[in-house]
């Protein structure tokens, strides 16, 4: 467990390395300079000499990387280019902002679709199977920013029940659109996967045992099978999780949540270097930090799957 | 023994509804833009916010142009994307793919490195990060959207190649000397064509929401030409106002994005029985 542990660490670091590195790469080939577009057309040469030399633009590609690289070792990452605040500062004031939103999203889309899951895997073949098979599908199908809108203008803007943007302060009420918006795909993807797995386990024969032995349908279905199809769908929770950073650029954008998406994507139009690498780098950061919580979740689900053997292919 | 495939298509309703949608969305792309009388560009200030009427089946923008004229410029573009986008990404993780689960060794180490490097990015990011250092066009986006999705499909290539490169019929064609060439392209290759076939379909599915979000963003194909991304952008000011805007370049993408997805649901159903899922 421990040696795991460690091995899955270790691998954490060069892929934390190539991150940086890919996304260092694409900022610095971003076309335009910086400098420009900070002092304006008509500042003379020498102020933007200063600031050229004050960003460190001028120095080789590999010089650049490594510095950044130093900076971040210090745990900083630079001032934005354009509001001169610490990056470190303004993520972690945005950060709680999108986690809060994710957290709200995974909530609304595990009951969602572990709830129609089962309905679907208990009624198959029914009509209520098919007709929530075809919801499902369409729940993957349908555009986040599209679907955002689109509630927006019936609970908002129709019925008035519903705040259409902003944050309110940490009024729960707020919440509601965006953490449906953005959860909607996963519950939809969370249901089917719930559908398949729970199939495949209720056709093995310890659940004709249970049920031979008198169990009530509800603790045969729940206790003793939810459990034990558990495992792809925590994968599918987990790395749904991990990347609401995707979906929250869209849906922050919308409605004007003020989390680490839309700093991203103010950075990449602005082309604010610092922003973007802080920003993709948490982002990929608690992807792959989710990815391993949920690989160590197996072990709870399944203790026979023994972590030890995990990283080779058994033959 | 597979039943042909029309038969079963033929008791599989919404497949065979989402086979329609998908013919008339291209055919629509294709000849729609001549056959439509209305130009997708011109202004008309005397028709700006029309609601949905015979004229204009899907009302009219702020500018007075057809909605509907829009949406066929728009499956054009959607389309064409999604369709080459996908092929790109299939092309390089094939190639890809087939070496690195053929031969092994460090190559296999290296590939697999970059196949998960690539998916630890959040993807639409990665996307838009490339769409910003390109300059903004059609092509850019195609090539976004295939340097983001290749991974997935290396992935899958690779697996499916590991799991033959042991198998008998391997075995037996190295014994009577096959080239390593051959053994990869005539016959690891279409043995696993289904799986390919079907994560093709989905992916141009999730290929055509991607392009839509990158256009949302203002970082797809740009105007004149309409997307159904910008469009909805474009218009979102005006939900209260004037909701069908918004709310018909929507079904487009959800249609089209649909009708692929239960295509591909339809092609495991069909290819490959004992995946339920």
């Amino acid at each position: 467990m421990v040696r795991y542990l460690l091995r899955r660490l270790i691998f954490f670091i060069p892929t934390l390395l190539g991150v940086t590195f890919i996304t260092f790469l694409l900022v610095k080939s971003i076309p335009g300079d910086p400098t420009m577009s900070l002092v304006g057309e008509r500042a003379n040469p020498e102020t933007i000499e200063v600031i050229r030399k004050e960003l460190g633009v001028e120095k080789p590609f590999i010089y650049q990387y490594l510095g950044y690289i130093r900076l971040l070792c210090k745990g900083e990452m630079g001032r934005s280019f354009y509001t001169n605040r610490e990056v470190v500062k303004d993520i972690k004031e945005k950060l709680p902002h999108t986690l809060c939103l994710a957290i709200a999203a995974i909530i609304f889309a595990s009951f969602m679709g572990i709830g129609f899951g089962v309905v679907m895997a208990v009624t198959r073949g029914s009509f209520w199977d098919r007709f929530f098979s075809c919801f499902a599908i369409a729940g993957v199908s349908l555009p986040v920013f599209w679907i955002g809108l689109i509630l927006m203008l019936i609970f908002s803007l129709t019925f008035r029940l519903l705040p259409p943007s902003g944050m309110g302060g940490g009024n729960l009420i707020f919440l509601i659109l965006p953490a449906s918006t953005l959860g909607l795909n996963s519950a939809a993807y969370i249901s089917r996967i719930t559908r398949a797995s729970l199939l495949e386990v209720l056709a093995q024969p310890f659940v004709a045992t249970a049920r031979s032995k008198g169990l009530s349908e509800n603790v045969v279905i729940f206790k003793h099978s939810l459990k034990n199809a558990m495992i792809p769908i925590i994968t599918l929770i987990g790395i749904d999780f991990g990347s609401y950073l995707n979906g929250a650029v869209l849906t922050e954008t919308i409605f004007g949540w003020d989390g680490i998406g839309l700093y991203a994507l103010e950075g990449i139009i602005k082309r604010d270097y610092p922003v973007v690498m802080g920003s993709v780098l948490v982002g990929s950061v608690v992807f792959i930090l989710v990815n391993m919580v949920v690989d160590f979740s197996y072990t709870f689900f399944n203790p026979q799957i023994r972590v030890n053997g995990m990283g080779s292919k058994g033959k | 023994m597979r039943k042909p495939l029309w038969s079963y298509l033929k008791k599989n309703k919404l497949a065979f509804i989402a086979l329609t949608v998908v013919i008339f969305m291209s055919l629509g792309a294709m000849i729609g833009p001549m056959m439509y009388p209305i130009s997708s560009t011109s202004i008309d200030l005397a028709s700006i916010k029309l609601p949905p009427s015979l004229m204009h089946p899907c009302g009219t923008d702020s500018k007075g142009r057809d909605i509907l004229s829009r949406i066929l410029w728009g499956a054009r573009v959607s389309l064409s994307i999604s369709l080459s986008a996908a092929l790109g990404s299939i092309l390089i993780g094939l190639f890809l793919g087939l070496i690195a689960g053929y031969c092994g060794g460090k190559f296999d180490t290296f590939i697999t490195m970059i196949i998960d490097l690539t998916l630890a990015f959040p993807s639409l990011l990665l996307a838009i990060g490339i769409t910003v250092v390109l300059p903004p066009g059609f092509y850019t986006v195609i090539i976004a959207l295939a340097l983001v999705g290749w991974a997935s499909f290396a992935r899958l290539i690779r697996g499916l190649t590991i799991a033959q490169k042991e198998s008998l019929f391997v075995e037996a064609s190295r014994s009577i000397g096959c080239s390593t060439q051959r053994i990869i392209l005539r016959h690891i290759l279409p043995n696993s064509f289904s799986p390919i076939l079907i994560a093709f379909s989905l992916k141009i599915g999730s290929f055509i929401l991607a392009e839509s979000a990158l256009s949302f963003l203002g970082l797809g194909v740009q105007p004149p030409i309409p997307t159904w991304g910008s469009m909805i952008s474009l218009n979102r000011i005006y939900i209260n106002s004037a909701p069908w805007m918004i709310i018909f370049p929507g079904l487009a993408i959800a249609m089209t994005t649909f009708s692929f997805n239960i295509i591909g649901d339809f092609l495991r159903d069909y290819l490959d029985p004992h995946l339920n899922f």
